[in-house]
């Protein structure tokens, strides 16, 4: 995950002074980052609690973008990023992990002046505590259940289908190519259209909707897939390192299958609770890939997000008035919306037209095959271990990262 | 009735001294052995047959214990309630584990057929192909060397998506072989004397006809092995005909799946009589796609199968009283408690179970043992009344009466 935070983010290990750093600071520094990470790694175990790993994300998102654009701006110089973030009220976290339960300004937020500007009293910060104890779960919270609810928006109706056509489409082994068969496999086929159609939109309207904070941003599909044709090489290689990424977590998912294969009786007398204590510690352990992975991929197609929506300022300085107001104002404020289009004469531009055109074309196709391979690892591993519901309706890389391998019954 | 078994084709007990019959049957069987390779169209001084028929239903596709004999939320009640206590259940069959036998079912099949845990491999190498060849001689070479039986009363019922089980109709043993093999009934042999018939027919012409004659070739070559074998005969086209003339040619109107393979048991046993026949279900091995109801609809199946063919070997006067089911599952399934479908598979599903009932068998026995599934051959060779020598397991001998 450390390529994916820029040279010059704000990395709380890296904070000791040196000349005085001795191995045992450098520990206690870390403490910190790796108590975030083992949280998330935590959260991970569970389907209700991976909601909050997704609003994390997002925000971690939110500011990894604006830090990118910062890096970019005019105004930066001799300036402070935070000082900055703090003035625009964007609510971006004061580090580059965010908190996952208490506020990210804890003793600010308690000792925030009263609207008359008289310091609060200890009742006063009393009152405040709790929700500043929270603060930021319920940021969490509510950016997952944001981003959730609109990933599914686009990528249920695939899942959807898949489940149904999986358990209709192989009614044909006991009826043999029956009148109807077709409907299953038709169904199935549909709906990987519908999926790849759906995941080639969709890192990209991630990283807008963190950017912007507005469940509508999610859905500007002309400004979006307009970012997308920018980016067609970008989204290629995305997709390329999403079905990289996927391949493990279809391993994980699977490997259940192979846990009695050296021993069949090794677990024959094993109570129910002996079973679901180490799948639990199964699913436990996998949450340190689900986490870094899903994280990691998040925080790649935000990368890709703030150049591809600055170049299309760039050529097109109109598209701000179509960006979500939070996001318009921060590059503003930024001096990052030209005032003028790029001009480029006549032959340049059609000879560049022509070859980003065809560029984009072939990068498209190679994406939607990449994101057909996605398809074919998650239908592998539902062969080799079959979750009834989970396998299809959640893609841990895509939807809540949690492996949710263990058996209901247990 | 108790059924008189077959130590020898001159001299029958009337009850069966498993122990002196094995005995006997096993000098008989090396000594037809001794005599080199001969055909059995060429052996006229094999006596008929004239025992029990023997139905060996291949409970098949893998099933646990569970779902069939051990619960009594079995979903195979005829099994469990009717079946097996009318006869001896052995519900600690096992397949031996042992590094190079597989719990799968083209080998449990062979295992079946000829009583030992070779290893086998696709003939040309296909991943996951199943054409296996036998090295030793299978129960329907042995029946039918030992016996006059035609071929067409030795008959394996395959399912129309298992094409590679076309291939263990006979061994390769240079002794056995093609000229004793079993006769096959599938969807595939179907379309075969289909195919056959309307190009003899004149049936199709120009590019049409070419087509038909390449799939012709295509299907043909699925069993190359019998090549040189008669094709077919009297008996099974008039078979087919008869099956034509009721079901059609779409292939739309004759049941499906393992409901098709008791259909087509059931009509062997009235059209074509077999004395020996192998039904080699497989609808339960569906779970492989995960779906759990898959799994317990297809042992459903099954079980209605063998109901069928148990009640119309009631029914019909050459079967009443003279017919020994046998039925054994090819393997298990794996019990993975890790995953939600805890069957999906069978990767190491060493536990089977076996049931035979029928007259000379003994009722209402359950065999508290370990047993072996290699062990079924010998049973069968013993209940029919022929030697199968090369076979590794013993008769059960808790079998009979």
């Amino acid at each position: 995950m450390s390529v994916l935070l820029d040279r010059v983010e704000y990395v709380p290990v890296a904070e000791a002074a040196p000349g005085r750093s001795t191995p045992l600071k450098h520990v206690f520094a870390s403490l910190p980052v790796l108590l975030k990470l083992a949280t998330g790694i935590l959260l991970c175990a569970s389907p209700w609690t991976a909601v909050l790993v997704v609003g994390w994300t997002f925000r971690a998102m939110r500011r990894r973008i604006v830090r990118g654009w910062w890096d970019h701006s005019p105004i930066r110089d001799g300036r402070d990023f935070d000082t900055w973030a703090s003035s625009m009220e964007m609510n971006l976290p004061a580090r580059a992990l965010p908190r996952w339960f208490l506020s990210e300004r804890f003793l600010d937020r308690l000792d925030r002046p009263r609207r008359d500007g008289r310091p609060p009293g200890r009742f006063c910060r009393a009152f405040r505590l709790p929700a500043a104890l929270i603060a930021s779960t319920a940021l969490n919270l509510g950016n997952g259940i944001r981003a959730a609810a609109c990933t599914y928006a686009l990528t249920l109706p695939a899942c959807g289908l898949w489940l149904g056509s999986w358990y209709a489409g192989w009614n044909t082994s006991f009826t043999k190519g029956y009148e109807n068969a077709f409907v299953g496999a038709q169904t199935g086929i549909f709906a990987h259209v519908l999926f790849i159609v759906a995941m080639l939109y969709v890192p990209m309207a991630w990283a807008h909707l963190a950017a912007a904070g507005r469940a509508w941003s999610f859905f500007q599909f002309g400004l979006i897939g307009r970012l997308i044709w920018r980016s067609g090489g970008s989204m290629a290689l995305y997709a390329a390192a999403f079905a990289l990424a996927t391949l493990p977590v279809a391993a994980l998912r699977a490997a259940p299958f192979t846990f009695t294969l050296a021993d069949p009786d090794a677990w024959a007398d094993a109570t129910p609770a002996e079973v679901l204590r180490f799948a639990e510690r199964y699913e436990l352990a996998a949450g340190i890939y689900l986490f870094l992975a899903f994280v990691g991929l998040h925080l790649l197609v935000g990368r890709i997000y703030r150049g591809a929506l600055l170049r299309a300022l760039d050529r097109d300085p109109r598209l701000a008035e179509r960006l979500p107001d939070p996001t318009r104002r921060i590059l503003g404020d930024l001096q990052l919306i030209p005032a003028e289009p790029l001009r480029r004469g006549p032959i340049v531009q059609a000879t560049r037209w022509s070859a980003r055109t065809s560029l984009n074309l072939a990068a498209g196709l190679g994406s939607a095959l990449l994101w057909f391979v996605v398809v074919a690892e998650i239908y592998v591993g539902q062969f080799l271990n079959h979750i009834p519901w989970a396998g299809w309706l959640n893609q841990p890389l895509i939807h809540l990262p949690c492996l949710q391998t263990t058996p209901s019954g247990l | 009735m108790p059924i008189a078994p077959h130590p020898s084709p001159d001299d029958r007990p009337e009850a069966l001294n498993r122990r002196a019959f094995l005995k006997a049957g096993a000098a008989l069987g090396l000594g037809s052995m001794a005599s080199g390779h001969s055909t059995a169209q060429g052996d006229s001084n094999r006596p008929p047959y004239r025992g029990p028929n023997v139905i060996l239903v291949r409970f098949g596709g893998g099933v646990r214990r569970q779902e069939t004999i051990a619960s009594d939320d079995t979903h195979a009640p005829f099994l469990k309630k009717v079946f097996a206590p009318r006869g001896v259940l052995f519900p600690q069959m096992e397949i031996a584990d042992a590094p190079e036998v597989e719990t799968s079912h083209g080998q449990g099949t062979l295992y079946l057929l000829t009583g030992r845990y070779d290893k086998y491999e696709d003939v040309s190498g296909r991943f996951l192909g199943a054409r296996f060849e036998p090295k030793v001689p299978t129960l329907f070479e042995g029946l039918r060397k030992h016996f006059d039986v035609p071929a067409h009363r030795a008959l394996i019922v395959n399912g129309e998506d298992r094409t590679d089980e076309e291939f263990y109709t006979f061994s390769n043993h240079h002794l056995f072989g093609v000229d004793y093999r079993s006769t096959v009934l599938s969807l595939y042999r179907y379309k075969l004397h289909v195919l056959r018939t309307d190009l003899a027919a004149g049936r199709y012409r120009g590019d049409q006809e070419a087509s038909k004659r390449a799939e012709l070739s295509k299907l043909e070559s699925i069993d190359h092995r019998a090549r040189d074998a008669e094709p077919t005969s009297p008996e099974l086209d008039a078979f087919w005909d008869k099956w034509a003339g009721y079901y059609g040619h779409s292939g739309l109107v004759n049941p499906r799946g393992d409901r098709l393979l008791a259909e087509l048991g059931v009509w062997a046993m009235r059209e074509l009589q077999p004395n020996l026949m192998m039904v080699n279900f497989n609808d339960p091995d569906y779970v492989h796609w995960g779906i759990a109801s898959h799994y317990t609809r297809g042992v459903s199946i099954v079980d209605e199968g063998l109901r069928r063919l148990w009640e119309e070997a009631e029914r019909l006067p050459a079967y009443r009283e003279n017919t020994v089911f046998v039925v054994v599952p090819d393997c298990g399934r794996d019990s993975n408690p890790f995953v939600a479908v805890p069957f999906q598979h069978h990767f190491n599903a060493h536990e089977v179970f076996a049931a035979v009932a029928g007259p000379g068998i003994d009722r209402g026995r359950v065999v508290d043992r370990v047993v072996d599934q290699a062990e079924v051959a010998a049973t069968v060779a013993a209940i029919m009344g022929f030697p199968m020598p090369l076979a590794d397991g013993r008769a059960l001998g808790e079998v009979f009466s």
